[in-house]
């Protein structure tokens, strides 16, 4: 595989505000000792607690209507990563196959940060981060939760991939005020809420959301998109068909 | 034309052209049925009360959603047909045929894009697989929104160095590495890929010929997209 550019970035803002803290472990400094300027946008949110709770740093109630899952997917978007490719990371760290990292092969993550200085002491105070659990090793859970908070993929910083990304959390922000109360409830009567999606493989970034996660997404990207341009001679004929029942 | 009718016709223009037409039918768009054959309602009952509660414009985009997403991987599906035709697809729901007017087909891949990116978006690292997104919705770019066109555009950019074949290769190559039988649908859509008859073969082949207009030896942006793509599809 070939290996991937990372830089030291934080959606653990967003997750914060987003209220969905539980499953991270985020650290409360940069252990890095950056040959840079220390970047201001690995800030540490301040309130971390054992549940998951709205924001309370927007006034809406727009990130409630994310669900844990919506919000760790939003993460990897934000992050430039997939669970897929953290993986792949985590098993190029995990040279002697054990399914867990150690202290002595969390010096290869260095390579992944070319812009940091890996000394001994950042690596102990890393692996006390990552290792949640504290049994001296870092598993793949673990080192997932902890990549998809502090890591960004450098490889397209500004591509349009990347602003897309940015856009897609934005957009995300408008959340549930955004949509009719009408289409809301209707949603909840149908009881999509309930339908976890198993799709394909556990990889794929569908497996675990909802199907209510993946339909107010979908609402949402093609809300910001818009309608396809069609001249308004065809919208009217497309709409005589939709009306009329002629299809 | 009767006052009546000329009235009539103005609401429809309304509905139909709302901001949120197809954001609404996307917000259910695969209620009715998913792509893996699950049936979060049961349709014949809730017809009627999401045509009464979305308006009949929006529950019709719903309902065709599952049959075009279904013809999605085939020549003559919702992605690669040519544009401009009703096209005929296999009816998920009810079974025999539906049609799909040309007129709400660019309704329908928005649609089909948007649950695509929604899900697909980040397999991005790999070159092989942005061309596969790619050329799947090379033909339908002009009917799509601006939106969506450039998320296609974006897949196309992170498929540079990837060819056909190599599409061909990791699908055949990841079946057999599951240890299964290709199953039908996919053995349709990787002919597409396989040479020297494959559709997609013949867009990689115009491109290289016809596509290079300045001569330089390179391809940009501005004449891959001039590349008329649906000439393979005909």
């Amino acid at each position: 595989m070939a290996r991937s550019t990372l830089v030291l970035a934080s959606a653990a803002a967003f997750l914060a505000a987003s209220g969905y803290t539980d499953a991270f472990s985020v650290p409360s400094q940069n252990h890095f000792v950056s040959t840079k300027t220390k970047r201001s946008s690995f800030a540490a949110p301040s309130l971390l607690t054992n549940s998951i709770r709205p924001s309370t740093h927007h006034s809406s109630t727009s990130l409630a209507v994310l669900s844990k899952e919506q919000a760790l997917h939003t993460a990897e978007r934000l992050a430039g990563m997939s669970r897929g490719e953290i993986q792949h990371i985590f098993e190029d760290l995990d040279a002697d196959g054990s399914g867990a990292i150690d202290l002595a092969e969390l010096d290869l993550l260095a390579k992944y940060f070319p812009g940091e200085t890996f000394t001994p002491e950042v690596r102990a105070k890393l692996m006390k981060e990552i290792d949640t659990d504290g049994n001296g090793e870092i598993d793949a859970e673990e080192f997932y939760q902890w990549m998809v908070v502090n890591a960004k993929s450098d490889g397209s910083a500004d591509s349009k991939g990347t602003k897309q990304m940015q856009m897609r959390q934005a957009r995300l922000e408008v959340g549930k005020d955004g949509i009719d109360p009408h289409l809301m409830e209707l949603l909840d009567e149908l009881g999509v809420g309930a339908v976890v999606q198993k799709v394909t493989h556990p990889l794929h970034s569908a497996f675990g959301r909802t199907l209510y996660d993946h339909f107010v997404s979908c609402y949402l990207i093609s809300k910001e998109w818009g309608n396809p341009e069609v001249s308004w001679h065809k919208r009217l004929k497309a709409c005589h068909l939709l009306h009329l029942n002629l299809i | 034309m009767s006052s009546f009718t000329f009235e009539f016709n103005l609401t429809l223009i309304f509905s139909c052209s709302s901001s949120q037409f197809v954001a609404v039918a996307n917000l259910f768009h695969a209620l009715y049925q998913r792509g893996d054959g699950m049936r979060a309602v049961d349709f014949t009952e809730y017809r009627p009360k999401l045509q009464e509660k979305l308006g009949k414009d929006v529950e019709q985009l719903i309902y065709l959603f599952p049959s075009a997403h279904k013809s999605a991987l085939l020549a003559d599906g919702i992605l690669m047909a040519p544009v401009g035709e009703d096209i005929e697809v296999p009816n998920v729901l009810e079974g025999g045929m539906v049609t799909i007017p040309k007129e709400l087909r660019p309704y329908l891949v928005d649609m089909e894009v948007i649950n695509s990116h929604d899900q697909h978006v980040l397999e991005n690292s790999n070159p092989v697989h942005n061309l596969w997104s790619f050329y799947q919705h090379a033909t339908v770019m002009p009917i799509m929104s601006e939106g969506a066109r450039e998320s296609i555009i974006e897949y196309q950019k992170r498929g540079a160095g990837a060819s056909v074949a190599d599409v061909l290769n990791w699908h055949e190559g990841r079946f057999a590495d599951g240890g299964k039988e290709i199953p039908e649908l996919w053995q349709k859509h990787l002919e597409l890929f396989r040479a020297p008859d494959g559709n997609f073969v013949c867009v990689e082949e115009n491109l290289k010929r016809l596509a290079d207009k300045d001569g330089d030896g390179e391809i940009d942006w501005d004449e891959f997209v001039s590349a008329d793509f649906q000439q393979c599809f005909v």
